[in-house]
């Protein structure tokens, strides 16, 4: 009953064995699925975290993209207007430019046309007056100096006027 | 064969062959049976951990419920530091409780054998010693038995052979007496009684005292690795 003796070693030879056996077959198992599933769920939730902060990102991106957006479209509008009030000006300076040459052109046309009217009038005037000349004469003096005279006469008279 | 005959021939420390029958190599009748015993509980082992699977299911739910629960129980008092040393108790309680239970199904617990008692006890303090002098280092562990006062030096030296021998008298005692205690009720009162007795002795009793064990084991390493100002 009360029996101590040498044999006490073999529990303990026994227990190291069990000790192993169970190391390998129930120990180890349970340790490796466990270390998976701590595994399997870190990378899980990194995952959504990673997701979480691209979707943030994202969010802020396209935020941006669109405010940006707008900031241009309201640039595009005023550029715009810039540009058709600048065009508005231009036609409107050009218009009035070309309506002042064509006035102008006008003027000078019908200044042309009286210098014109005035000149082949004298002409005409001189020819007259030579002919009138003549027949008050009689006979036809030096055709050359009279007519010069009488033209330069004309041209005082044409300037004094 | 009176009835103190009969059990004093049952409680008689007895040496068997390995090989029934043939006169080879004798061991003791503990060994044999802490044999089926380590059997038992690989092939069990070998069951809840086949087809392990990352979500838990049936069986394996169940066997990781209960590792977890033991590993919580003795993390819980041996912490980060001590963590190493949980797979020996784990052993430890395995192994006894499925041995203190044997006499549930009639077969002497090997427990009942105090050669047994005193391994388990001594390889227990041999862990305590262990654990003491690898956290500590040789010299620290050796300065620290005048801890916390030189004058009770004698008798923290002396708890070095009074701790495994409570362990091993504990449990030692508690099994063999409800051993003899469950032989005689079944002798004297062989109907119901000895079914409610068998609840309280074996299965109470005997797992009380593996937890008892393995719970004082890991308290003791525990104390070994405890940081005194």
């Amino acid at each position: 009953m009360l029996t101590l003796n040498w044999n006490v070693f073999w529990i303990v030879f026994n227990l190291i064995v069990l000790f192993f056996l169970l190391k390998i077959f129930l120990f180890k198992p349970i340790k490796n699925i466990m270390d998976k599933r701590t595994e399997l769920i870190q990378g899980e939730i990194d995952s959504a975290e990673t997701k979480n902060r691209e979707a943030g990102e994202l969010k802020d991106k396209y935020e941006a993209s669109l405010s940006s957006a707008k900031e241009e479209s309201a640039q595009i509008v005023s550029n715009a207007k810039d540009r058709a009030n600048v065009q508005y000006d231009q036609i409107v300076d050009k218009a009035n430019a070309d309506a002042k040459q064509i006035m102008e052109q006008a003027h000078k046309t019908a200044e042309l046309d009286r210098e014109q009217l005035m000149r082949s009038a004298q002409s005409e005037l001189a020819d007259v007056a030579m002919a009138a000349a003549v027949k008050l004469i009689g006979e036809s003096v030096n055709d050359e100096s009279n007519r010069a005279m009488l033209d330069r006469y004309l041209a005082g008279e044409g300037s004094d006027r | 064969m009176s009835m103190g005959e009969e059990l004093s021939e049952k409680l008689a420390y007895k040496m068997v062959d390995i090989i029934p029958g043939a006169a080879t190599f004798k061991v003791p009748q503990s060994c044999i049976t802490t044999w089926g015993v380590m059997l038992a509980l690989v092939l069990l082992a070998i069951f809840f951990t086949r087809k392990m699977e990352i979500v838990p299911k049936g069986r394996q739910a169940l066997l990781e419920c209960f590792m977890g629960m033991l590993y919580k129980v003795f993390y819980g008092i041996l912490g980060e530091k001590g963590k190493r040393f949980i797979p020996y108790l784990l052993t430890v309680i395995l192994y006894l409780g499925v041995s203190n239970m044997l006499g549930l199904i009639g077969i002497q617990p090997p427990t009942k054998d105090m050669n047994v008692a005193a391994g388990l006890a001594l390889t227990s303090i041999v862990m305590v010693i262990y654990a003491g002098i690898s956290y500590r280092g040789f010299g620290a562990w050796v300065k620290h038995f005048k801890y916390p006062n030189a004058i009770i030096t004698p008798l923290n030296v002396l708890e070095i052979g009074i701790k495994p021998l409570s362990l091993c008298m504990r449990l030692y005692g508690n099994i063999l007496g409800a051993y003899i205690i469950m032989e005689l009720i079944i002798r004297s009162l062989p109907a119901v009684v000895p079914l409610l007795a068998s609840a309280y002795f074996d299965i109470f009793d005997g797992l009380l005292q593996a937890f008892v064990f393995s719970f004082l084991t890991s308290m003791y390493i525990n104390e070994a690795m405890e940081d005194e100002d």
